[in-house]
């Protein structure tokens, strides 16, 4: 007990010294800001335990994740702001690898703890970012869109080993939301607030998206909550009688039509109760900040008079 | 290692990492943390009970009775997984219907309570009525200056001795018409929720990551809890519910007023001198 606790003294000290130290202070650098849509996205995401992959045994494959870029701001402490986007950047973030969207020269090297931006509606003087789809820009404008997903998914059909069952998606959201005070994950038990530039050296921040999110059971949290999974399996079940069509195809508009099952989805209080309010409430959450890091999210576009709950403007 | 030690461990070294910060600031912060401090405590509910709201699954409910019991409340400095922001003022017929068009968005998994920086732990467990007039005093708790920004509710294992819980954890009664139907016949109900049912969804009976109105807490003061029966009451399926009568109310479990009880937006406190 006691060497394990005279180990921490030495550590938090060797801690100390580090933190006090500013290796940053003086001369110039560089931040670039990029964007990747990880596996999930390039790959599909598999049937899986419920963290690695669907709990229920379905998989998917995206075909499309258009995502509008815009407002990437970076600021010292003091909310001095020394470097923003320019206009909004337009990606595809089923095409593979890191895509750049911005690079801010010439910053003086030192710590910027402010870094933000936003997820909002497509633009039609958007920057195509990497070889996104100028035409899916366009569907992006004429709909009043941010984020755009399609893709597949399917599972075998219970009833026959040989075949599968396959649904097809289309989902258009047009919420706009702001992620703030970006923070990267915890390494070592740090998390870096903002980002930090040194001298003659690029340093890169990459706005990750993840394609999991939209189809996690709950977003409550914490020790003492149930683990949160992905599940797809009443997405697909909102496309068959007797609010959906059958067609094989799941529509927002049949999700807006299947309601809740609390002993399966636990939605947090969120506005709501089919699983379109929460699919679409869960749309605000795919943007992250280098890989597992995190922003203080926001909704940023007002609520239309007459709108309680997220499927209302999805009519 | 014993697993009680390893808290003790992982506090060792939150004190001395925030002795570190505190020897490489410019000392501005150093004066505002730390101090032990006294919090009251109170706990209200919110008034929209008192009148009949809209569900989530689209049922207009009155209530007439609705109380939880509860053991303890903790307060931490991480920020809580969902925050809340301001929206333009609506009708008072928007309002009802749309409680939770304030609530801002989370991110799943990744809240992270930090240091405790006070509780409110009650001898015996309380039941609170959510039809008192007024803010109801609990006892006192205590804790040290910092920044606020989260909290835990903490339902007990066993329910204090009360003539509406009767044993339960929560209880609601009431009626209840699907909304746009008012002159079909009401669902006269009574749901109620023990320790098993809430520990579908949460450990311990701790509601975790609830919000606490982030603030720099400087000296004693009082920390108010209120209570959102009509979060508890979104996802309730009354259909499935036998009508009953006024006089004898459909006792009834349910998953959806279990899952209630156990939302981290049913609880929101803050702070006040």
């Amino acid at each position: 007990m006691f060497s394990k606790l005279t180990s921490l003294v030495l550590l938090s000290t060797l801690l100390c010294a580090a933190g006090c130290s500013d290796p940053t202070s003086g001369g110039k650098g560089i931040e670039k800001f990029t964007t990747w849509g990880e596996e999930f996205i390039e790959d599909g995401i598999p049937a899986g335990d419920g963290t690695t992959g669907f709990v229920d045994g379905w998989s998917l494959k995206y075909g499309k994740f258009l995502v509008n870029y815009n407002a990437i701001s970076v600021a010292d402490a003091a909310g001095h702001v020394v470097a923003k986007l320019d206009k909004p950047r337009f990606v595809d973030n089923v095409h593979r690898d890191e895509k750049d969207l911005i690079t801010f020269p010439d910053l003086d090297a030192k710590a910027y703890t402010q870094v933000s931006y936003e997820i909002s509606t497509a633009v039609a003087n958007a920057e195509i970012v990497g070889d996104a789809d100028p035409a899916d820009l366009a569907m992006m404008v004429s709909k009043g869109l941010s984020v755009y997903v399609e893709g597949e998914a399917s599972k075998p059909d219970p009833d026959n080993a040989k075949k599968q069952i396959t649904k097809t998606f289309h989902w258009g959201f047009k919420t706009q939301t702001s992620y703030r005070d970006c923070h990267s994950a915890e390494e070592n038990g740090i998390s870096t607030e903002g980002v930090v530039v040194t001298n003659n050296q690029t340093d890169v921040s990459q706005l990750t998206t993840h394609g999991d999110h939209l189809y996690y059971d709950s977003l409550q949290s914490g020790d003492n909550a149930k683990p949160t999974s992905i599940r797809f399996e009443e997405k697909a079940a909102a496309d068959d009688a007797p609010n959906g069509d059958g067609d094989g195809e799941v529509t927002l508009q049949e999700l807006c039509q299947a309601n809740i099952d609390p002993s399966v989805y636990n939605t947090s209080g969120l506005p709501g109760a089919t699983i379109g309010d929460f699919v679409i409430s869960l749309a605000r959450t795919i943007g992250h900040f280098r890989h597992e890091g995190e922003c203080t999210i926001k909704r940023i576009d007002p609520v239309p008079s007459g709108v309680t709950n997220p499927c209302d403007e999805y009519k | 290692m014993s697993i009680a030690i390893i808290p003790r461990l992982i506090s060792v070294s939150a004190l001395l990492s925030f002795s570190c910060l505190a020897a490489c600031s410019s000392g501005s912060d150093a004066s505002t943390t730390g101090k032990r401090i006294a919090l009251h405590t109170e706990i209200t509910a919110d008034p929209v009970i008192q009148s009949t709201f809209t569900t989530g699954f689209g049922w207009d409910v009155t209530l007439s009775k609705a109380k939880v019991a509860t053991s303890a409340f903790y307060y931490f400095d991480g920020p809580p997984p969902t925050a809340l922001f301001k929206v333009r003022k609506r009708s008072i017929g928007e309002r009802i219907g749309g409680f939770f068009v304030g609530t801002a968005w989370a991110h799943p998994g990744h809240y992270q309570a930090g240091t405790a920086l006070g509780e409110a732990i009650f001898t015996a467990p309380v039941a609170f009525d959510l039809f008192s007039a007024g803010p109801v005093k609990l006892a006192d708790g205590d804790g040290v200056t910092g920044i606020y920004r989260s909290a835990r509710f903490v339902l007990p294992q066993q329910a204090p001795a009360d003539d509406v819980l009767n044993g339960h954890l929560a209880a609601v009664e009431g009626q209840a018409v699907k909304h746009g139907q008012a002159d079909a016949k009401p669902i006269y109900f009574r749901l109620i929720a023990d320790y098993d049912d809430i520990s579908m969804n949460v450990n311990e009976g701790a509601v975790d990551g609830c919000v606490l109105d982030e603030t720099t807490v400087t000296d004693d003061g009082t920390i108010t809890v209120e209570v959102k029966a009509t979060i508890w009451l979104n996802l309730v399926d009354f259909s499935k519910i036998e009508p009953g009568t006024a006089a004898k109310p459909t006792e009834a479990r349910d998953a959806g007023f279990s899952q209630g009880v156990t939302q981290l937006s049913a609880y929101h406190f803050s702070y006040s001198k």
